[in-house]
């Protein structure tokens, strides 16, 4: 293997070793790394560079470290703190509007159960009323009985119905609020 | 007791405003830094420690990297300038350490 070989090799590797970094970060880092290793060559210290470098996962290693220190500290670069502040406000504002769509579907499960049990104490004022064509429907507790257009379709099915609603709505409010709490804590990949 | 770790956080910081020191002076790329340093390896930069600590104060806008080809001919080097950012925090980096420097060596001792 030639001298040139060898830094193929090293930036090769070199550049797997920094996957996940930007590509103009990663092409960078490697035309900088090989320039180097290019003039240590031209003077014949290849062998003492590569061994001072550390293996292209070290390498790669302290370039990362150094740019987290850099980005958990950040005092230099406002587009880098604004961008990283607005990609957390996005996903807080995600998970907030989450969090009520979660809320509400607990409401509505309440609301079913609730229901369910106005059906035993006074069931002609709960039902399913649909009207005569079908295209408009009412559902739940109502005070004002609806006009006569509409007829009362569910009978005494209403209470299992209300009831496997209202677990259902549970679940998926809990599933739904669970999901996007997880998102809200969740932590924020600092670096890009 | 394990003197290397202890010594590489100690370097940590130092390396910083070591680099930043030197690049007051003049413009250099990190070949040259290298070959600068070499002479001081308390301060222990190495090829491995000097080219990411570049490519932070790079990105923190304390220093600008240019690629310059040399008028001899030859390879292009990436040659390292210090920002007026670089310059302020020269300043307070030098004033902490002096500070620093006398109340360590009163407490701790010269000898």
């Amino acid at each position: 293997m030639t001298r040139s070989d060898t830094i193929e090799l090293y930036l090769k590797q070199l550049s797997k070793a920094l996957r996940g970094l930007p590509d103009d970060e990663r092409d960078d880092i490697l035309n900088e790394i090989g320039a180097h290793l290019e003039h240590r060559e031209d003077e014949g210290q290849l062998e003492t560079a590569l061994q001072s470098l550390g293996t292209p996962a070290a390498c790669a290693r302290a370039f990362r470290d150094e740019l987290m220190l850099q980005a958990a500290f950040d005092d230099g670069g406002p587009r880098q703190t604004f961008g990283a502040l607005l990609s957390l406000a996005t996903r807080r504002t995600v998970a907030a509007f989450g969090l009520l769509f979660a809320g509400m579907l607990l409401i509505m499960s309440i609301a079913m159960a609730v229901s369910a049990v106005v059906e035993m104490i006074n069931p002609e004022t709960v039902g399913l009323w649909v009207n005569n064509g079908g295209q408009d429907f009412v559902f739940g507790t109502i005070k004002n009985l609806p006009g006569e257009t509409y007829s009362e379709v569910l009978g005494r099915w209403y209470f299992p119905v209300a009831i496997v609603l209202a677990v259902a709505l549970y679940i998926v409010s809990q599933l739904t609020g669970r999901g996007f709490l997880k998102l809200m804590i969740g932590r924020q990949k600092i670096l890009p | 007791m394990d003197i290397e770790s202890w010594k590489s956080q100690l370097r940590k910081g130092a390396a910083e405003l070591a680099v930043l020191s030197i690049l007051k002076g003049r413009p250099m790329s990190g070949i040259a830094l290298l070959d600068h340093v070499k002479a001081y390896s308390e301060i222990g930069l190495s090829d491995g420690t000097l080219y990411p600590l570049l490519k932070r104060l790079d990105r923190d806008g304390r220093v600008t990297g240019n690629w310059q080809l040399p008028d001899a001919g030859g390879r292009p080097t990436k040659t390292y300038t210090i920002t007026k950012d670089g310059e302020d925090a020269l300043r307070a980096m030098r004033a902490t350490w002096v500070g620093f420097r006398k109340d360590l060596s009163d407490i701790v001792g010269d000898e």
